[in-house]
């Protein structure tokens, strides 16, 4: 395989359809040539080329969301959203004429989607709609992130307090608030964690009542201290010195606040909480799901998959190059992700009323992208060659993609097709190149002569229009 | 047939986007530019192709006749007898829809120059029956790809694949049998496998003489060889029901592979000189106790009554409830004590491994020949294939001889080593497996 591996698979795919190497190597050369020679012109050689990559990404991001195991949805997600999310910001902050980037843009995901072959419209309906789910399932982990560092924070301060407190009667409240969480905690770890499954099968039933038992008795301590501590909370609203008066009591207080007994305690806590998680997350992943939860499952595991790349891959990105605002990382975070799935929704109208056809969607988007790019070159004021290039690249890039695609459709991935579309992509290229050194040599005669005249453009307009309706395609 | 494609539509879209810009932008460059796609335009429209009169076209379909589940390989040349390039030729045979297609694609897409040859190779897997193919058809394109040219071509050559029983089994009457590399051994002390000397006597024939022995020893001695033993056998067909099963669309049923492995059977053991009856388990007919029966016997009329009654079975397709196990039993009545009895079935369940036993309990010696038709691509076929091997131990356990059948392996081979060695097993050992 010439071009490195394909994200579809014959078993997924079927005989129709397969997009052929050959032919989508042509197109991929064609945009990708075009996209550096136009980085030369501006005088930045890479200033396209690194929109590919993120293309890429989100397109592979979109084939993987096609699949059915839970793994490859969850890092289609991972790769679908963020990728277009942030191909988005990229077209909107790449200094530029926003035709000519966000052209090569359409280029380079045309060619990525006919790469794929999800181009059509129920794989990306399918992304759409899977990627609205994680989007939602994103906010929600953001707000249980929020409300976890809040009770985080809250449980420190407690205990902080209740080490630091001075009065025995707030040290020993905060003691059994702090003991009444940790009990809770091992209780719900004790709900989670597979310990009738992992004992042997003859004592299963006797350690399934121990076990019963165990979390009432757990239950009832942890509701018990947390009532004598939420209870004992209107001493420290009175001038009683409470607890002061009993004797013995402040010395077994502070040794029981002490750090060498609150730490421990804190750690089983902690510890009962992470194997539970664990476990639960275990059972998740092991689980065989129908299709539907399948993908319910891969986005709520991918919102979770968001927070992590907004924590560590974004703010300390946007935190590095100083554009760190909080309200625009949130408007950043939240905002652009909607406008992403906007443009993806856009797009599936489009395939659907068939602005795009829907077998060649990925050449006829590399096409559209290179005629919107011809116009912003020529807007940027590049050289009159390369637009006329960039307006030949988008014929060469629809005529071979569309041919390549329709031949799979007609015989199968299976034929040894090669000859045939270099044939055809020779005689495509032979053509467009024809068409660009004419309409230089004719633009060269215009300059030369001092044309421009208006009356000269309208009748070449005219003449178009009337040629285009006479030939029709 | 020819037809216009339009593909340029988007084309005359995109100049008409850039005449509007360009004159937006007044641009001279952006409305030469609207040009271009016109170009291509003009190109698609007024590229042209005929019809493929000049396209010869043979196919060759190797072997024909064949056994069924051999895989058949399928040739279709194509050549460009005329004076111009064939820039854009798609050329897909016509399989029969009941066969399927195993390896390579019946399909091609070439570009051919004047004389020059394209081949379209696949292989198809053989069920019984006789299958016609339908004429090919070729597609050319003009160069812009904007006219499509159709016709369907009359290939010379071979239009039909027959997939018979006896296919591959040669007549009976030709010396030698079809185990490979090895001649016919069929009279008591002759033939060509060396057993032993032994010292001479009068009588004996000259060619048995050890003359090198004599040169050396000056003693007369006469070469034993390895004999064959003469029995009769049974061949037991299993065509139940539940045996019409394929391991995929287009391959033979367990019943088709069952009743090949049955006819290569028979021939085998007649022409080693052994005689032969048929028993059908699976079906009602009109033979003793409504069993599909023939006596055990030899000779050419004998085999085609065999194989006949064999097709017989194969298609015989009519739902009626038959009491398998009875007949397995009555099959044992029938042959009688002396008698072989060799099972053929995929063992896809319990009943043949009982008739087995059965047979075993009332001292009757037995083979048992099953082709796998278990699929082993799926999770179920591997366990149904786990199955079938736990039957075969199990038929192994209770003294019978089995022989797998793989897919794959030539059945000629399979029961070459197990027919020679039961029939050349000189003390009674029970049981074996190959």
């Amino acid at each position: 395989m010439p071009f490195g591996p394909r994200l579809d698979r014959p078993s997924a795919v079927g005989d129709e359809g397969r997009p052929r190497e050959t032919s989508l190597g042509l197109v991929a050369a064609t945009v990708v040539g075009l996209a550096v020679a136009t980085g030369f012109a501006v005088g930045q050689p890479t200033f396209l080329t690194g929109l590919g990559l993120v293309a890429g990404l989100a397109t592979a991001g979109v084939a993987l969301l096609d699949r059915d195991a839970l793994g490859e949805k969850v890092i289609g997600h991972l790769l679908f959203l963020p990728g277009a999310t942030f191909l988005g910001l990229l077209v909107a902050l790449t200094p530029g004429n926003p035709y000519l980037v966000g052209g090569y843009a359409l280029a380079l995901l045309g060619t990525a989607a006919a790469w794929a072959d999800v181009a059509d419209d129920d794989t990306l309906e399918s992304a759409l709609s899977q990627g609205i789910r994680s989007y939602v399932f994103g906010l929600v982990w953001l707000f249980g992130a929020v409300i976890a560092v809040a009770a985080g924070f809250l449980g420190w301060r407690l205990v902080d307090s209740t080490v630091a407190a001075e009065t025995p009667t707030v040290a020993a409240i905060g003691f059994l608030l702090v003991l009444g969480a940790v009990l809770g905690a091992v209780r719900l770890s004790l709900t989670a964690l597979p310990v009738v499954q992992l004992s042997p099968r003859t004592r299963r039933d006797a350690v399934r009542a121990r076990l019963e038992r165990g979390k009432q008795a757990l239950s009832l301590l942890a509701a018990v201290a947390v009532g004598v501590g939420l209870l004992s909370l209107i001493f420290t609203a009175t001038d009683s010195p409470a607890l002061a008066l009993v004797p013995g009591a402040t010395p077994t207080v502070e040794a029981l606040t002490s750090t060498f007994v609150v730490g421990p305690l804190l750690a089983v806590g902690g510890l009962a909480l992470l194997s539970a998680g664990v476990a639960v997350a275990a059972r998740q992943v092991t689980q065989r799901y129908d299709e539907r939860k399948t993908e319910t499952v891969a986005a709520g595991a991918a919102g979770g998959g968001y927070l992590v790349v907004v924590l560590f891959g974004v703010v300390p990105q946007a935190a590095g190059l100083l554009v760190f605002s909080p309200f625009l990382l949130i408007a950043g975070v939240l905002l652009a992700p909607i406008a992403a799935l906007t443009a993806v929704g856009f797009a599936v109208v489009a395939v659907r009323i068939d602005l795009f056809p829907e077998r060649a969607g990925g050449p006829a988007l590399a096409a559209a992208g290179l005629v919107l790019a011809a116009v912003g070159a020529d807007s940027m004021g590049l050289p009159a060659p390369l637009v006329f290039a960039t307006v030949a690249g988008a014929l060469v890039v629809w005529d071979a993609g569309s041919f390549g695609l329709g031949l799979t459709a007609e015989l199968g991935h299976r034929p040894d097709t090669r000859r045939l579309e270099l044939y055809h992509g020779v005689f495509a290229v032979g053509i467009g190149a024809a068409a660009v050194l004419g309409a230089t040599a004719l633009y060269a005669v215009r300059t030369t002569t001092g044309g421009g005249h208006a009356l000269a453009m309208t009748a070449a307009v005219v003449g178009t229009l009337l040629l285009g309706a006479l030939l029709r395609g | 047939m020819r037809r216009r494609r339009v593909r340029w539509r988007g084309a005359v879209a995109a100049a008409l986007v850039l005449a509007v810009a360009g004159v937006w932008n007044r641009s001279a460059a952006l409305v030469l530019g609207a040009a271009i796609p016109l170009v291509f335009v003009a190109y698609g429209t007024l590229s042209t192709v005929d019809s493929p009169d000049d396209l010869a076209v043979a196919r060759t379909v190797d072997p024909t006749p064949a056994p069924p589940g051999r895989p058949v390989t399928v040739t279709l040349t194509a050549t460009n007898e005329g004076e111009r390039t064939l820039s854009d030729l798609r050329l897909v045979d016509g399989v029969p829809d009941d066969l399927q297609v195993v390896g390579g694609s019946p399909r091609a897409g070439a570009t051919l120059d004047p004389e020059e040859t394209c081949a379209v190779e696949y292989t198809v897997v053989a069920r019984r029956g006789e299958y016609d193919f339908a004429p090919p058809r070729a597609r050319l394109r003009s160069a812009g790809a904007g006219m499509v040219a159709t016709t369907e071509l009359s290939p010379s050559g071979d239009e039909r694949l027959v997939c018979r029983l006896d296919a591959d089994a040669p007549p009976l009457a030709e010396r030698g049998d079809d185990f490979v590399g090895r001649l016919t051994a069929d009279r008591p002390g002759r033939g060509v496998q060396f057993h032993s000397t032994r010292e001479y006597r009068h009588g004996d024939a000259a060619d048995r003489i050890d003359w090198r022995g004599y040169a050396q020893r000056g003693e007369l001695a006469t070469v034993e060889y390895e004999r064959w033993v003469s029995t009769t056998v049974v061949v037991v067909l299993d065509a139940r029901d539940r045996n019409r099963v394929a391991a995929g669309p287009g391959r033979p049923t367990a019943v088709e592979r069952s009743a090949y492995a049955a006819v290569r059977t028979v021939t085998a053991l007649l022409r080693a000189g052994h005689d032969v009856g048929l028993a059908v388990v699976g079906r009602t007919a009109k033979g003793p106790g409504g069993l599909d029966w023939i006596e055990p016997g030899a000779g050419s009329d004998h085999r085609s009554r065999l194989t006949a009654r064999v097709e017989h079975a194969v298609e015989y397709d009519v739902d009626t409830p038959v009491d398998a196990t009875y007949q397995f039993r009555k099959v044992a009545e029938l042959a009688g004590p002396r008698t072989q009895l060799l099972l053929v079935s995929p063992l896809l369940d319990e009943q043949p491994v009982e008739a087995v036993e059965t047979w075993g309990a009332l001292g009757r010696e037995r083979t048992v020949l099953s082709p796998d038709v278990v699929s082993a691509t799926t999770v179920g076929g591997r366990l149904d294939g786990v199955e079938r091997r736990t039957r075969l131990a199990r038929c192994q356990s209770t003294g019978a001889r089995t022989v797998d059948w793989r897919r794959g392996t030539p059945l000629a081979l399979a029961l070459e080593y197990a027919l020679a060695v039961e029939a050349r097993r000189s003390a009674g050992t029970a049981g074996g497996g190959a």
